[in-house]
């Protein structure tokens, strides 16, 4: 391989790093940012226009009732239903700022783990009022609602849901904490074979309902494995999430009865937005886990 | 040492080098296979190759099927790909005179990767039929360009030229793909890119294998034409061989080893740069011989990085495409360093 | 237009004309070489030396015209059978990628040989053989690339022997030898016994050593025959702008050509 390799792999890094970052891909962050600060970088009371630059923002504003001030948001947020019909300013790989200065947003929830760095500062530059929304971790989507409650004008529905949530989430801790532990394998894509690693947000989840990762170390979050390391770890339970219906290509676990998953038929797909989004139905991700780990559990 | 001294050396150290080549390559694939995450050893090797042979292996245990279903295939398809790759950097730098030529020079492995992305994007199969399809059709997109390009007698310059704005063209059009696909898209393209052998299964060998058996058989029937080759266009011709038919052809198998091998295995350079350069060193001469020892010397090469790759961390496979140019650009620093200057 | 008669031509070039990029290269060139002779092509730079030799050794396609060997077009036979009759040395080698001298010279077993077939004891001796005859069997095994200017085509006439030709055409074998090498390159082609048609720069070089001379200046064939009546002081100042006395060398009887070296003769 020549020279082009070099100038090819480091595009494909930069990629990596800074554009892969929406939908499923919102695994895949690997820069540590700051967390969401939490404050509004111009004071507003009760934001109208707000422009929401990720899908789980878009999310988060319509599960606390500020969805139909949303005029302007990115390529995946598709839900709810209604959030298809917001006009799109921009994917994971460019903002178009003009757009944005037209729509005279007076929010702007910004994603920094999957909109370009470029884009934002010059957001910020042009003194454009933003708040960054960027949980990394399951509790903290009760502190985001909050804050955009707070922005919108909104904080007493958003209390609510928060809380409700957060109920939600420690019953599920507790109802799970002391059972038996369920060796998982959750395959994030089949070929090339990847699975997540215990510093992941769906590791996180997994945890919840008392799984245990078979990867339990390695170097990346979404490391690249082989089937003779699932084989050896012999997991009960192997998960999947769906592609939006995405023709993926199957691994035969099939042909390995030795894995108890195969054996006793634990292999479950999951929907992908569940598991991958930082919002409330993450909730429902987890139920549908938690429900497996059971059905693993009583099978022995 | 003077360098003729050390080349007088070479010719007489070929046999020996054949002879340790071919004993590597006979002993090596039990002892990669031995190595892996499951603590396997050779006697546990042989004896699953044992029960395949007597046909008693009804019921392997799983030690044996890893050894039969997973690692077999998986040294199988690494010593093929590097093989392929060697022959086809050995290829183009013959028939270009170019110690540098490597199938990336002529945009034919960008082609691939075009090829590739579109399928991962359209289809979304990371292997399989469709990567060969895709990945062929591509490289042989820019070998065609090339080569409409390179002008009458088919000048080198010309094609080298044309070769790296065809890369361009392909580099620019995958980045548009990737620009304009989901994110998904993006990081199958990318892994797939890194290269791996990790995806290896028995039923995927027999393509990679004809084609690269394709190229090592018509490689060794044109063996004297290509040593004619060395010593100039002209000379060659007036030696009775077709520069430009055998360059276009040699060109073409070259793009169809690279192509399939890409596909299968994704990115792994620099083994059609390094393996020739070496053997040219140990060897010293272009014939029957020498190219046959490219390609065992680059399959082996491949089966041994394989099992770095799969070793050098717990739980995760390594790609396969890093450690090979990691290990060639350094190789290729430390030859410029030594001598200041590439030679054959 | 002059000829060399002879009875059975082993090269026989009928009325060629070769045109390239629009521009009249050679024209109207009709001569004749018999079996055995060896043969020297002179003229001035630019004459168009290189480009009738690449006629003859099936490069350059005629425009008009062809060029015949033992009485077949050599551009109605194939590249290969072509090669069997015919071996070339080019004024210029290339570096060959550190090729050993022995697998030079091996090279010209390549039209003889088919796919896949590796090299025969008797082809192994037959390179040796060759190897010897030029002087260089202790050079067998060093690169091509690190001999002298000399030992190249010394090489090359190794190679030249291997293929068995029955015509040898070279392109300014001589050039940037000195004069030890001039001589011995020659001397070798000579010996082969075989029909040599050669571009000489050297006049009294190409006076000693050839059979018949052809002169050719601005794409056509001015004066051909023995080296006596093609280097005539006429033809010196015509062709080469140059004053010259032409008289018998002392030790072989050949013409020897003695330029004036005053340059105001020089002037158009």
């Amino acid at each position: 391989m020549g020279f082009c390799f070099s100038t090819r792999l480091l595009r494909l890094v930069w990629h990596f790093v800074f554009k892969t970052l929406t939908r499923v891909s919102v695994v895949f962050s690997v820069a540590a940012l700051a967390q969401a600060e939490g404050v509004a970088s111009e004071k507003t009371s009760g934001a109208q226009r707000i422009i929401a630059l990720s899908p789980h923002s878009v999310e988060l504003l319509y599960s606390i009732g500020a969805g139909d001030r949303i005029v302007g948001t990115t390529q995946f947020a598709d839900y709810p239903e209604s959030a298809n019909d917001i006009p799109r300013i921009g994917g994971y790989n460019a903002i178009n700022i003009e757009r944005v200065l037209e729509l005279k947003p007076d929010l702007i929830v910004v994603w920094a783990s999957g909109n370009p760095s470029a884009d934002l500062q010059q957001m910020k530059k042009l003194g454009l009022p933003t708040y960054e929304s960027n949980p990394k971790k399951v509790d903290q989507i009760a502190h985001e609602l909050i804050q955009l409650g707070k922005l919108t004008g909104l904080e007493e529905n958003a209390k609510k849901v928060a809380s409700d949530f957060l109920a939600q989430l420690n019953a599920a801790r507790s109802q799970h904490a002391n059972k038996a532990k369920v060796r998982f394998f959750y395959q994030l894509w089949p070929k090339p074979l990847r699975g997540i690693g215990p510093g992941s947000w769906i590791n996180e989840i997994m945890t919840i309902c008392g799984g245990e990762n078979i990867l339990h170390s390695g170097f990346s979050d979404y490391p690249e494995i082989n089937v003779e390391t699932v084989l050896l770890a012999k997991p009960e339970v192997i998960l999947w999430p769906d592609h939006h219906g995405r023709e993926t290509e199957k691994v035969h676990w099939e042909h390995w009865p030795e894995i108890p998953a195969v054996k006793n038929g634990h292999i479950y797909e999951l929907e992908g937005d569940h598991m991958h989004r930082f919002t409330v139905r993450i909730l429902q991700g987890m139920n549908a886990v938690c429900d497996v780990f059971e059905k693993a559990r009583a099978a022995g | 040492m003077p360098q003729f001294m050390r080349a007088q050396l070479a010719l007489v150290r070929q046999p020996i080098i054949i002879t340790v080549l071919v004993a590597l390559v006979l002993l090596s694939p039990l002892l990669a296979i031995a190595i892996g995450t499951a603590k396997i050893s050779m006697l546990d090797v042989l004896s699953t190759y044992g029960c395949h042979l007597t046909t008693a292996c009804a019921e392997p245990d799983l030690t044996q099927r890893i050894v039969w279903e997973l690692r077999t295939p998986r040294v199988l398809l690494a010593f093929i790909t590097g093989a392929g790759l060697a022959l086809a950097g050995a290829l183009l730098q013959t028939v270009t005179r170019n110690p540098l030529a490597d199938p990336y020079l002529f945009g034919v492995s960008n082609g691939a990767s075009f090829g590739a992305v579109v399928v991962i994007s359209t289809l979304g199969a990371t292997v399989g039929i469709g990567m060969v399809m895709g990945a062929f059709i591509g490289s042989a997109i820019s070998v065609t360009i090339v080569m409409a390009l390179a002008g009458r007698g088919v000048q080198i310059e010309r094609m080298l030229l044309a070769g790296v704005a065809v890369a361009y063209m392909f580099s620019a059009a995958t980045s548009l793909v990737l620009y304009s696909s989901d994110p998904e898209v993006t990081v199958n393209y990318l892994f797939w890119a890194l290269g791996s052998l990790a995806r290896a299964e028995w039923n995927q060998l027999p393509l990679p294998f004809l084609v690269v058996s394709l190229g090592l058989i018509v490689t060794l029937a044109f063996h004297r034409q290509l040593r004619a080759v060395l010593s100039g266009e002209e000379s060659a011709q007036t030696l009775g061989v077709n520069v430009s038919r055998l360059r276009l052809g040699m060109l073409f198998l070259a793009s169809l080893m690279t192509a399939t091998l890409v596909a299968y295995t994704g990115g792994i350079g620099f083994i059609g740069l390094m393996i020739p350069h070496v053997v040219r060193r140990l060897m010293g001469v272009n014939n029957a011989k020498t190219l046959v020892a490219t390609a065992l010397l680059g399959g082996l090469f491949l089966v041994w990085v394989d099992v770095v790759a799969r070793t050098l961390m717990e739980n995760q496979e390594m790609p396969v495409g890093i450690i090979t140019a990691g290990i060639g650009s350094f190789f290729f620093l430390a030859v410029l360093y030594r001598r200041r200057w590439i030679d054959g | 237009m002059s000829r060399i008669d002879s009875d059975q031509p082993v090269i026989h070039v009928q009325n060629l004309h070769w045109y390239a990029n629009g521009k009249t290269i050679l024209q109207d060139i009709d001569f004749a070489i018999a079996k055995g002779q060896f043969v020297g092509l002179i003229g001035p730079n630019g004459a168009g030396k290189s480009s009738l030799l690449r006629c003859l050794y099936r490069i350059n396609r005629p425009s008009e015209g062809q060029v015949l060997l033992n009485g077949r077009d050599i551009w109605r036979t194939s590249l290969k059978q072509n090669a069997q009759e015919v071996a070339v040395i080019l004024q210029e080698n290339g570096d060959y990628f550190g090729i050993a001298v022995t697998d030079v010279v091996a090279m010209g077993l390549t039209p003889h040989k088919s796919l896949f077939s590796t090299d025969t004891l008797e082809d192994k001796q037959r390179v040796q053989r060759a190897l010897d005859q030029v002087g260089l069997s202790e050079l067998a095994d060093k690169p091509f690339a690190q001999l002298s200017g000399g030992e190249k085509q010394r090489v090359m006439v190794a190679r030249a022997i291997v293929q068995q030709p029955s015509v040898l055409l070279m392109d300014e074998p001589t050039n940037h030898l000195d004069v030890h090498y001039q001589i011995e390159v020659l001397q070798l082609a000579r010996s082969l016994g075989i029909t040599v048609f050669a571009s000489i720069h050297d006049l009294n070089l190409a006076a000693a050593f050839c059979d018949q001379l052809l002169l050719i200046n601005q794409g056509r064939l001015v004066s051909c025959g023995a080296p006596a009546d093609v280097l005539t002081e006429a033809n010196l100042l015509t062709h080469f702008r140059t004053h010259a006395q032409v008289d018998r060398h002392p030790l072989s009887g050949c013409p020897r050509i003695s330029y004036d070296y005053d340059t105001s003769l020089l002037k158009d």
